[in-house]
């Protein structure tokens, strides 16, 4: 069991960056309502593989020099990491399956 | 055709600096849809949000109308929730209104819409999110 880790600028390059495992994070804003649609997937996937994967959500509005720096142009915006480079990016809400293929991809 | 690029950053940095006056064209009533979370979001940043959308006399509190050429005001940015293929008629008429740019949200390209407002002089923007340009930009 894993809730997603809070990510910020200012934690973003200990959780992410430099984590030991590959990283998925969710790229939200409170006003957008597909990202919210996303949200139970992201989480449920971070429970499905909790020990192999962090799954991490950044708040753009509160968080933009990150979200700037990713060049992150819509959300939901869901980023894998891995030893701190961007590896696969989905942008859009996407289905359960959809996301599972793309994390069997980067962890393989 | 000449390839289509994005404004740089600092350009719409710059555009998001000096509008006031934001025409959202598809603009829903359903909090579920992205067009009304991201008005909502613009309105307060404190630009001026018009609705745009014969279905509705009223969003956000704002008149709606039916057109871009209904609108009584100066329009700076045309921002689009409308499929591609319905682009055209609202390029023309935001040309008509002398909007200065025309932004297609996240998913909207019209390549051939798209050129013919820059050949009007308008600035456009496709396939980003403008409030997520803002939050990012500004």
């Amino acid at each position: 069991m894993s809730d997603p880790v809070e990510l910020t600028d200012d934690n973003f390059e200990s959780e992410v960056i430099r984590s030991d495992k590959p990283v998925l994070v969710d790229f939200w804003a409170e006003w957008c309502a597909p990202c919210h649609m996303v949200s139970p997937v992201v989480e449920e996937i971070g429970r499905d593989y909790a020990d192999k994967l962090k799954v991490g959500k950044l708040n753009v509005d509160q968080n933009s020099k990150t979200a700037s720096q990713y060049g992150i142009m819509s959300i939901p915006s869901l980023l894998f990491f891995k030893q701190g480079k961007v590896v696969e990016q989905i942008v859009g809400a996407v289905p359960k399956i959809h996301l599972k293929e793309k994390v069997d991809k980067v962890l393989a | 055709m000449e390839e289509f690029k994005n404004p740089p950053d600092d350009q719409i940095r710059e555009i998001l600096a000096q509008s006031i006056t934001i025409a959202v064209v598809g603009l829903s009533t359903n909090p579920s849809r992205s067009s009304h979370g991201v008005a909502n979001y613009l309105k307060s940043k404190s630009y001026r949000i018009i609705p745009v959308n014969p279905r509705y006399p009223e969003v956000l509190g704002e008149k709606s109308y039916p057109a871009l050429s209904d609108i009584p005001e100066k329009v700076d940015i045309v921002d689009i929730f409308r499929r591609p293929e319905h682009i055209p008629p609202v390029v023309d008429e935001a040309i008509k209104i002398k909007a200065k740019v025309i932004w297609m949200q996240s998913g909207i390209v019209n390549y051939s819409a798209a050129q013919k407002a820059k050949q009007a002089g308008l600035v456009v923007v496709m396939d980003r999110c403008l409030a997520v340009a803002h939050c990012t930009l500004m």
